[in-house]
């Protein structure tokens, strides 16, 4: 009995594992692409997200036949859940280092705009805590999970330091006004990769201990 | 809600309380107390006459199973045995079988009692003895010739009315004319017993010897032999016969009218009074086929006739027990039809098989009428050797006794339904026992 | 064909039942194919019409409600349904493309080549030992003691039993557990060498420990040899065959792969089935 659903969630992690590393790796290109202002890069991004929402259907398909197949339960069923969630996470981040690939291309064909030390540290946090939420499924750990739940405000009041800012040379450099609202829409999809890992640390948090905490503050301050 | 208010206003605490109910109770309970005491009563009754029956039948078969003996100082010289006296030492076997026995007895009765003289006398002296003490004595002489020379004391069986006064105490209770002993025979015999010439042994030419006029000499061992050779034609017929038809009817036949024909012939020939296959046995055995007379084996042969049906019966049912999940496994795993029969179901079926052929041939032992009608009745002395040879059974053996005229017969006759009773209940108690031990297999 | 008009659908024409049956063996060797079969109890028809075919190295799976005929029709690839009286089996059944009826195929061979697993564990009421080495005696499998020996452990090796009972071989096969019991029947099974192992509701007499170690047996068995398995349990099905026929009244509703089944299938009745809004 074990055999069959253990084989068919070994096939779902291993794939889940696959979409996550190349989720990085696009995300790190196009950041990349960014800092080194190169287009070539940029144009790769393209591709490599094609591979990434191919994984997502594949995915799709096992998590469907799974269910079908296997009826899962208790945490069986909890992981096959949590990695098609999952995997829609990551294959938004594949969409948003597409979106910030372009960015990368608009900012290489323009003078260059110093960018401000806290995009950077933005860019490092949203990085660092996609990597940590993917590590705490790798190992199923909920202490990892919640570290990066916590950074969540972190990550919010990088990015609305970095608008600020933003808006400030706004007003003084209005010559560089497209790429100033680059770096801000930048900052916006930083934030949005720093969502998506806080989604998928709650999914963490639901296979580990079967608790929902999705939304907590929203609900806590009704 | 409250149980009131559910079932409707009544409180179902005080709806079996009330009195109707409890009279209710009081009257079913009183209702299966009749009917324990019913069955109780039943059975008593049952086991009382069965207890009956037993009892009575032991307490008149019991004393046929000792017999009395006299000491007598019996003299064995050549001289006395009217053997030629041979200074080379041993006689022939001729010489010795054709010596004279009675003669050394009727002298060694003589010396204990040396008052008695007139032949009237002496005749009633001797008479103390069985007819058949000479052949004792001969049999002991033929079968030990050192003793011809010698003075030896024997025990030798004594006549059936000295028995029969023995058992009775030696009473004079009743008149001297009604008795068949004189009050001179008791006296001797009073005398015999204080001197400790007088004892009852165990009769075991009861079970060692044929049947005689004699009632002190005759025993059973002809019937047993009968019985025994015919219940083995019985059973080598049935047993083969038997089987085969329960497994065929069972295993391979097809279920269509014919068959169900045969079913409930097969159920009503088993139903069928032992009689008829007498008169079968008679016609067709003897009749048609010219088989000898009393023959084991046409008795045998009838009560095959007999019991085959119940074999064929019991044979069916055991078949049957053994449950259909094994006979498919066994098709399953590519057995054919006959194989699955040798190796599956003939072994579970065994058992039950063999428990029901011991019942009927218990049953088949038992049996009188058809060994009457064939002819198994007449008085056969010699122990039967072959199947062919004149024989009888014991059943037969009890009416035959049953019927003769001697009072020590009457003894016997219940002595021998002793035995037959006792042989029928080790056959079920067998068959019982088998059964037990072979039921949990599944 | 008369009689498919039992579910709401035209009959399908001869070439289109053709091209389907021939698609689904392309993806798998066909081990044994039922075409056209029909069974009938005196005037009572049970199974109308179906064409079935068992894989090599997959486990087929037939399920559908009580009385549908599933197991009617599993009992068609031994003959089994020879031994009942009145049973009357029509259409073409081969094993490896020899006709399992005809005269040549002595039905007692066959039965060696297709084993039975039956739903009531049924172990001879000999030793454990016997018991496996029973098929091959009497088939002639084995000639020395030696022989027999290796059989015996062969089989209670890939029957998952041999660690279990290896010490008490001469215990009489009764005196197991349900689910041991079972895994004798299969080791016995086993022990013919068959080509194709039938199952009929082999668990549903199990507790569900038991069950699982038969599900993941089977698995292990597919490798060597041929399963169809009837169940009435859908998940079960889902488990353990890689194809599902989904019989209805005697009529084979639907026949393809496991997954497509569970997960998309295209008629309406097998959906209402699995999804137990039927029966």
């Amino acid at each position: 009995m074990s055999r069959f659903i253990e084989t068919h969630i070994e096939g779902l992690r291993e794939r889940l594992f696959r979409m996550g590393g190349r989720a990085e790796a696009i995300m790190d290109k196009a950041l990349r692409a960014v800092w080194e202002r190169d287009s070539s890069l940029a144009d790769e991004v393209k591709g490599d997200d094609i591979e990434i929402d191919r994984l997502e259907i594949s995915i799709d398909e096992a998590v469907l036949k799974a269910l079908a197949l296997q009826a899962p339960v208790a945490e069986d069923l909890r992981e096959v859940l949590a990695i098609k969630m999952i995997a829609t996470d990551l294959e938004r981040v594949g969409d948003l280092a597409r979106n910030v690939a372009k960015i990368a291309r608009r900012l290489s064909a323009q003078p260059e705009l110093p960018l401000p030390a806290s995009v950077t540290t933005l860019a490092r946090a949203a990085q660092g805590a996609l990597r940590r939420a993917l590590d705490a499924f790798s190992h199923t750990d909920p202490d990892l999970a919640r570290g990066v739940l916590d950074e969540d405000d972190a990550i919010d009041r990088m990015q609305d330091e970095v608008v600020q800012t933003m808006l400030r040379e706004l007003g003084s450099h209005p010559e560089s006004a497209s790429q100033e609202l680059d770096v801000i829409m930048l900052a916006k999809h930083l934030e949005r990769v720093g969502d998506h890992a806080t989604n998928i640390a709650e999914d963490v948090i639901l296979v580990a201990e079967a608790r929902n905490v999705k939304h907590a503050a929203k609900l806590a301050s009704r | 809600m409250s149980d009131a208010a559910r079932t409707g206003g009544v409180d179902p605490a005080a709806r079996w309380a009330s009195a109707e109910m409890r009279s209710r109770l009081a009257r079913r309970h009183a209702s299966e107390r009749r009917f324990r005491l019913a069955g109780l009563t039943a059975i008593v009754l049952a086991i009382a006459s069965l207890g009956v029956l037993l009892a009575s039948i032991g307490w008149n078969g019991a004393p046929a199973f000792s017999a009395t003996e006299v000491r007598l100082d019996v003299d064995l010289s050549p001289a006395a045995l009217g053997l030629p006296s041979d200074p080379t030492g041993a006689a022939s076997p001729a010489a010795l079988h054709d010596a004279d026995y009675r003669a050394p007895l009727r002298a060694a009765l003589q010396a204990l009692f040396p008052d008695v003289q007139s032949r009237g006398e002496i005749r009633d002296l001797t008479a103390l003895l069985s007819r058949g003490a000479a052949d004792e004595l001969r049999a002991r002489v033929e079968s030990d010739p050192s003793l011809v020379g010698r003075r030896v004391s024997l025990w030798l069986t004594a006549d059936d009315e000295v028995d029969l006064a023995r058992k009775s105490g030696l009473s004079r209770a009743v008149a001297e004319a009604d008795r068949h002993l004189s009050d001179a025979q008791i006296g001797w015999l009073e005398a015999l017993l204080r001197d400790g010439r007088l004892r009852a042994a165990f009769n075991w030419p009861f079970f060692t010897s044929g049947d005689s006029r004699e009632p002190e000499q005759a025993g059973l061992l002809g019937a047993l032999v009968g019985s025994a050779l015919t219940l083995l034609v019985t059973l080598a017929i049935v047993f083969p016969l038997g089987v085969s038809a329960a497994i065929y009817l069972e295993e391979f036949a097809p279920r269509n009218r014919w068959t169900d024909l045969i079913e409930v012939n097969i159920n009503n020939l088993a139903a069928v009074p032992s009689i008829v296959f007498g008169l079968l046995g008679l016609a067709v055995l003897l009749g048609l086929f010219g088989l000898p007379r009393s023959a084991p084996l046409v008795g045998g042969m009838t009560l095959a006739l007999m019991t085959l049906p119940t074999i064929i019966i019991s044979g069916r049912v055991a078949i049957q027990a053994v449950p259909p999940s094994i006979r498919e496994a066994a098709r399953g795993v590519g057995a054919s039809p006959l194989q699955v029969v040798g190796h599956h179901v003939l072994p579970l079926a065994l058992p039950g098989i063999l428990t029901g052929t011991i019942i009927g041939m218990a049953r088949a032992l038992g049996e009188t009428a058809p060994l009457l009608m064939i002819g198994m009745v007449a008085f056969i002395v010699d122990i039967p050797h072959r199947f062919t040879d004149a024989a009888t059974a014991l059943p037969v053996q009890i009416f035959l006794w049953a019927d003769s005229p001697e009072r020590a017969f009457v003894q016997k006759t219940a002595g021998a339904s002793v035995v037959l009773l006792a042989f029928l209940v080790l056959m079920n108690a067998t068959a019982i026992a088998l059964r037990r031990r072979f039921e949990r297999r599944w | 064909m008369g009689t498919s008009a039992r579910f709401a659908g035209p009959p399908e024409p001869a070439e289109a039942r053709e091209a389907r049956v021939s698609r689904l063996s392309e993806t798998g060797r066909v081990k044994m194919q039922a075409r056209g079969v029909d069974v009938f109890y005196g005037e009572k028809q049970a199974i109308d019409s179906v064409d079935l075919a068992i894989l090599e190295d997959e486990v087929t799976a037939l399920i559908g409600p009580s009385g549908c005929g599933k197991s009617t029709l599993l009992r068609c690839f031994d003959r089994m349904n020879d031994d009942i009286p009145g049973c009357r089996v029509t259409g073409s059944i081969t094993l490896d493309g020899q006709d399992i009826h005809s005269p040549e195929l002595d039905v007692v061979q066959l039965r060696a080549r297709v084993g039975m697993v039956f739903q009531k564990p049924n172990p001879f009421p000999k030793s454990i030992y016997d018991n496996v080495a029973y098929g091959p005696r009497i088939h002639g499998l084995a000639r020395s003691r030696a022989e027999f020996d290796e059989i015996v452990e062969r089989s209670l090796r890939r029957a998952g039993l041999f660690d279990e009972v290896k010490d008490r071989l001469t215990e009489p096969g009764t005196a197991l557990s349900g689910g041991q019991q079972q895994r004798l029947c299969i080791a016995r099974a086993i022990a013919v060498d068959p080509e194709v192992i039938l199952m009929d509701e082999p668990c549903s007499a199990l507790d569900p420990i038991a069950t699982g170690r038969i599900e993941e047996l089977i698995d292990e068995l597919r490798g060597r040899y041929a399963i169809a398995i009837v169940t009435h349990n859908m998940q079960q099905a889902a488990r353990v065959s890689q194809r599902t026929a989904f019989f209805h009244l005697g009529v084979l509703v639907e026949y393809g792969r496991t997954e497509d089944i569970f997960t998309n299938p295209r008629v309406q009745r097998t959906s209402d089935y699995i999804t137990g809004r039927y029966g």
